[in-house]
């Protein structure tokens, strides 16, 4: 089959009425998400994980996507009425939606917004379908050394664009991989590290894991302080923006795109980083970069077009090559695990419905997000008015059946809550969570390949080098390595 | 207060380190270097965790002093330990209380306490919420929550 006879196996798979209720039900929850603080798209996809346990995988990955990129739409909402981003990707539109809304922008910011993300959500969906065909054809030919380079790449710049320290980020890693060798070792079928309890025979659950780092760290942090944020009393009129704002914002959007997209393909990009680096660059080319942070609409179109084409784009390494690039993204891919689909290129071949169904649904989806985030506006401020004292006792009764309901076991719940403290130890201290999910996700695989490998080449460790694909990847992640470990000494220096 | 919590995290991490690569190396086995076994590469990690500790020790050691940071300090907030505690009394007696009485207590706990609410504010709230979740995800969705007591 080629390509078009995809997309209508897609548009077949995505317009079935249940894949079209399930995606309107995904950006429904996505956008609330987004508009809400305090409980980001992972947590989010984690706690409804096991309500698609009664649905087909096609049409569970199509409602966990929902969430994912209608958490982008509604994110933007909270930063430009609240100053608040309801998750992190739209951090840097707070800088300048604000602003507009302080000036009686608040309309133009929010259809700006939507329709930067929506025209950005789009093109990165028909980037997506280009490259999905011919890019899986190359990856069909990788074998264990060149995967286990590339995950390797995955880690290594993950630490090299990590926010907060770097060491702390590698630290993550390790104790993301420590956490996946609990359970049976599958190459071999030794328990490790399970220390006598049967509970861990299995080994930890990815479920439990991410709500508790993510859902309950971020409720007992809230928890510490409860003031009420003030959401901004205006009224939104005109949301449709002038001919100068589209005039402002055609360069910007797609910028934002082309940068989004390229940055959601690597490892550790994703939405946020491609947010930020969109806001930096649009200063940058600026003829007047000092109007920037004062309530500008390229501000908000730039950004908030490239988290929207980041999303799309994360799609491509996980369903074509079978690595997660963000924390979501390794939401995901536990989930088609759990639904007993190994992602990477032969998820194309033999189940091609999966991904055309989800990039067609996706497409859908944005067409929904545009008409639930525009004229439905005034519902999500209303919802973002509902205190956190009232929330937060919603969210974790969400967990705690999240959790609970995945093998109907307290066990579970438990291991959420240690996770939770945790997570919550870690906020404090500032480690970040997507390096932990991440290795804790990808170790499993690294192992594996890594061992195959060695197999391969009767105990040489000349494979890894032997491999074009393998060698030029390793040796960026190695110069990545150096370039860390030489920001880290050229911090200590200039700190004396 | 960062200066001394990070020594603190290093000396954790070095003592997490070391638990691994000691049972990976005595307990899986390393096998040899072209042939890994089971303990291999827990043991590579272990090894570079232990490195990374003491890294982080040392640097932690050379920085400057800095002010405490309020988000920091206190490490658990009373609100925090208080819900924590909840949470895993809650947990650990699910089986014997059951879903409906058990959540109901927890959100009682959680209305009245840390969200402020009056009494009788609290008790409709957690009435509402396990009502809602029980029939949504109980009776729609077919979860079997535990019976405990009540049997229901």
């Amino acid at each position: 089959m080629d390509t078009y006879h995809y997309i209508l196996l897609g548009l077949k798979v995505g317009l079935l009425p249940v894949n079209l209720l399930m995606c309107f039900v995904g950006v429904l929850i996505g956008t609330l998400v987004g508009v809400l603080p305090g409980l980001g798209p992972v947590a989010a996809m984690a706690l409804l994980l096991p309500i698609t346990f009664h649905l087909t995988p096609v049409t569970a990955i199509i409602m966990l996507s929902g969430i994912y990129y209608g958490a982008m739409y509604g994110g933007s909402t909270t930063s430009i009425l609240v100053n608040i981003p309801g998750e992190a990707a739209s951090v840097v539109t707070c800088l300048d939606g604000y602003r507009m809304a302080r000036k009686g922008r608040a309309g133009p910011a929010l259809g700006m917004a939507a329709f930067g993300s929506f025209i950005a959500g789009t093109m990165g969906i028909l980037i997506l379908m280009l490259v999905a065909n011919p890019m899986s054809a190359v990856v069909l030919r990788f074998g264990p050394p060149q995967y286990f380079s590339l995950m390797v790449l995955g880690m290594t710049l993950l630490i090299y664009l990590a926010q907060e320290s770097k060491i702390k980020a590698l630290v993550m890693v390790c104790f993301g991989l420590i956490l996946g060798f609990i359970g049976i070792d599958v190459l071999t079928g030794q328990p490790r590290f399970n220390y006598g309890w049967m509970e861990l025979a299995d080994g930890v659950g990815v479920v439990p894991l991410i709500m508790g780092v993510f859902g309950i760290a971020e409720v007992l942090v809230n928890i510490e302080d409860m003031t009420a944020q003030d959401v901004y009393e205006t009224r939104i009129k005109g949301l449709f923006p002038t001919r100068r704002d589209w005039a402002d914002s055609k360069w910007p959007i797609a910028r934002g795109t082309a940068i989004g997209f390229f940055l959601g393909l690597l490892p550790g990009g994703g939405p946020i980083i491609a947010s930020f680096s969109s806001y930096a660059i649009e200063k940058r080319l600026s003829k007047h970069p000092e109007k920037f942070g004062t309530g500008i609409i390229e501000g908000v179109a730039g950004p908030e077009s490239a988290n929207n084409a980041a999303t799309a784009s994360g799609y491509v390494p996980l369903f074509l090559i079978g690595i997660p690039t963000n924390g979501v993204m390794a939401m995901l891919f536990s989930a088609l695990l759990i639904h007993g689909l190994q992602p990477g290129p032969l998820i194309l071949k033999d189940h091609p419905e999966i991904f055309w169904g989800t990039v067609m649904s996706m497409y859908l989806g944005n067409v929904m997000l545009l008409v639930l985030n525009l004229p439905l506006i005034g519902l999500w401020i209303k919802i973002l008015k509902i205190p956190y004292q009232i929330l937060f006792p919603l969210i974790l009764s969400f967990c705690i059946i999240g959790a609970y309901s995945i093998n109907n076991s307290v066990i579970d719940v438990v291991a959420m809550l240690v996770f939770g403290v945790v997570g919550y130890l870690m906020r404090k201290f500032r480690y970040e969570g997507a390096p932990l999910i991440l290795a804790f996700v990808l170790g499993p695989l690294l192992e594996r390949a890594f061992v195959q490998s060695l197999n391969m080449s009767a105990g040489s460790y000349s494979i890894f080098f032997n491999e074009p694909i393998s060698a030029v990847t390793l040796t960026i992640a190695f110069v990545l390595v150096l370039l860390s470990a030489l920001s880290v000494f050229r911090k200590m220096a200039a700190e004396g | 207060m960062m200066k001394k919590y990070d020594i603190y995290c290093g000396l954790f991490w070095l003592g997490v380190a070391l638990i691994v690569s000691v049972t990976s190396l005595l307990k899986f086995g390393l096998g040899s270097f072209g042939y890994p076994g089971p303990g291999f590469f827990p043991f590579l990690v272990g090894l570079l965790l232990i490195f990374l500790s003491i890294g982080m020790i040392g640097i932690a050691l050379k920085e400057k002093l800095k002010s405490p940071d309020f988000k920091q300090w206190p490490l658990f907030h009373r609100n925090v330990t208080i819900t924590l505690l909840v949470l895993f009394a809650y947990a650990f007696s699910l089986e014997s209380t059951g879903y409906i009485l058990g959540s109901f207590i927890l959100f009682v706990y959680l209305f009245r306490f840390p969200s402020g609410k009056r009494w009788w504010v609290a008790v409709v709230l957690s009435v509402i919420v396990v009502a809602t979740t029980y029939y949504f995800f109980g009776v729609l969705l077919q979860t079997q929550f535990p019976k405990g007591i009540l049997n229901i």
